[in-house]
């Protein structure tokens, strides 16, 4: 313990303690002081001390424990240094680190963060910020906005806890199962930003297996909510394509024109038995998604897919929540159950909802289906009116690649169906 | 810490409010009573009064400031732990089902930001 460490074992363990404790040592702080930004100025310092002093006395047997003493003694320098708050001077002093439950600390901190009287863009950087470790910078990069503007957002949170009185607590039973769902709600959220971001940003998949591992605490503490397993089974399902979904210039890869083998089989298995038991329970909003997403799953090919059943899961979920992009998902499976002409017949159903206003995903469909039934002329327009208005740039790509291929300036692809243009409606379908 | 409820009508105005809503307030002023500072109803916009001072001139007007959709027909100020046991306290309101309750901290003047 005593021995000096060299520099990149210091930074390898301070990575994997900032992964592991950043949360514990951000909650007990505001635990500890009921500021959340002095919890958040002496998590961040404690880190930064740990780099020289791990360094020079080596690592600490227990990196969290030593991080939360540091961080403590941080806050009381500080309180001690602002006269009129004597009050918490002697609270700080006198307060023992407490015996920290790890989980428990996550979940008040998920819990608080996620307060349905903050505003959603609120809920979702300060999470980010205080349960995923996340920096500013790094916010502002996944959601293609200014630094700015993210610690704008993350201060008018953190002024409306204190403001309004939010408390620092996992809300009591009665209370606790209304609030589940907002939780889930912004995890969901986190892993989608990270794993299919729709604006173009990186993909992050170091972040969205956070948020997965945010599920599984979720359903641990949950046993009885089927929704929280429902999550949980959606999104390792959706995981467990990481590994093919892109080809090696980073453009999208369609789900048919996957590689099944480079699929995660274990993911798949165990997001499938939840999706089961989420879904015996009742039709809920991710367990029905999670058992479409398992419908591609079990499928040995793209072909191989039961369309019957995926329509049929669909019209369950517009039960639960009628979604003009559920209704667009839908609108696909009934071209691959029964051809293109009953797509496009479900596509005129579904009108012009001022939900998809400025999407491109109405008109990416729709071009697809017109593709597919051979009405090459009008694929073309409503191809070239998707372009117009689609912001990832790895969708652009794939839209440009069909509008030379309808152009007749490319050779056609032989096999092309609706999954193209499924797949790009896919990541917001909620 | 003191949070201040205020009941929001968007019901056309009327001058006295229904028996059965009567009933239902009473209700909630039992229940609020060991929290409640103070509280009243207020008369409707129609008879407000709106005061000005324009280069030095008082500049007294018969209200509405404004035609409004909704209005503030009554406040509540309470003393309450926390945010949730606030919103507990307003969900129970009567004028929270088919109006608005809005809950606001108040804000002492010797606090900055």
């Amino acid at each position: 313990m005593a021995e000096p460490t060299d520099l990149v074992a210091v930074r390898a363990a301070l990575e994997r303690a900032h992964r592991d404790e950043w949360a514990v040592v951000f909650g007990t702080m505001v635990r500890l002081t009921g500021d959340w930004s002095l919890a958040e100025d002496c998590a961040q310092d404690a880190f930064v001390l740990a780099l020289r002093a791990w360094q020079r006395d080596g690592l600490p047997r227990n990196p969290g424990a030593w991080l939360v003493t540091a961080a403590r003694n941080r806050a009381i320098d500080v309180l001690r240094r602002r006269r009129t708050e004597q009050s918490r001077v002697e609270e700080a002093g006198r307060l023992v680190v407490p015996e920290t439950a790890e989980d428990d600390e996550r979940l008040r901190l998920v819990f608080t963060c996620c307060h349905p009287a903050l505003p959603m863009e609120g809920r979702i950087a300060l999470t980010l910020r205080a349960v995923m470790g996340l920096t500013t910078a790094e916010i502002a990069r996944l959601f293609l906005v200014s630094e700015a503007t993210v610690s704008q957002r993350i201060l008018r949170a953190k002024q409306k806890i204190a403001h309004a009185g939010i408390p620092y607590r996992v809300p009591p039973p009665g209370l606790r199962e209304e609030r589940l769902g907002g939780v889930l709600a912004v995890v969901y959220l986190v892993f989608t930003e990270a794993y299919a971001p729709s604006n173009g940003a990186v993909v992050r998949d170091d972040l969205a297996g956070e948020a997965i591992r945010l599920a599984r605490l979720l359903v641990a503490e949950h046993p009885a909510d089927a929704e929280a397993r429902g999550l949980l089974a959606l999104l390792l399902l959706q995981w467990s394509r990481r590994a093919a979904r892109f080809d090696e210039h980073w453009d999208t890869v369609l789900l048919e024109d996957q590689d099944r083998s480079a699929w995660d089989r274990a993911a798949i298995e165990e997001g499938q038995a939840l999706a089961r038991s989420a879904l015996s329970e009742g039709d809920g909003w991710y367990a029905l998604q999670a058992a479409l997403a398992a419908q591609h799953a079990r499928a040995a090919t793209a072909a191989d897919t039961d369309w019957a059943m995926v329509v049929h899961l669909y019209d369950r979920l517009l039960a639960v929540r009628p979604s003009p992009v559920v209704r667009l998902n839908r609108a696909v499976a009934m071209a691959m159950r029964d051809g293109p002409e009953a797509g496009l017949a479900a596509l005129d159903d579904l009108g012009r909802p001022k939900e998809l206003d400025g999407s491109h995903l109405l008109s990416a469909v729709r071009g697809e289906l017109l593709r597919r039934a051979g009405r090459r002329d009008e694929a073309l327009r409503a191809t070239r009116a998707a372009r117009e208005l689609v912001r990832s740039p790895a969708e652009a790509r794939l839209l440009d690649r069909r509008i030379s291929e309808l152009a007749g300036t490319a050779q056609p692809e032989t096999s092309l169906s609706a999954n193209r243009a499924q797949a790009a409606s896919r990541k917001t379908t909620t | 810490m003191e949070h201040v409820m205020f009941v929001i009508n968007n019901a056309p105005e009327q001058d006295t409010p229904a028996r059965p809503e009567r009933d239902a307030l009473k209700e909630w002023l039992d229940e609020v009573a060991p929290v409640r500072r103070y509280g009243a109803r207020l008369r409707p916009p129609a008879d407000s009064t709106v005061v000005r001072v324009r280069g030095g001139d008082v500049v007294v007007t018969s209200g509405p400031f404004a035609e409004a959709d909704e209005w503030i027909g009554g406040f509540d100020v309470l003393d309450v732990p926390d945010i949730d046991q606030a919103v507990e306290l307003a969900a129970h309101h009567p004028g929270a089902e088919g109006g608005r309750v809005e809950v606001r901290a108040s804000w002492p003047f010797d606090e900055e930001a």
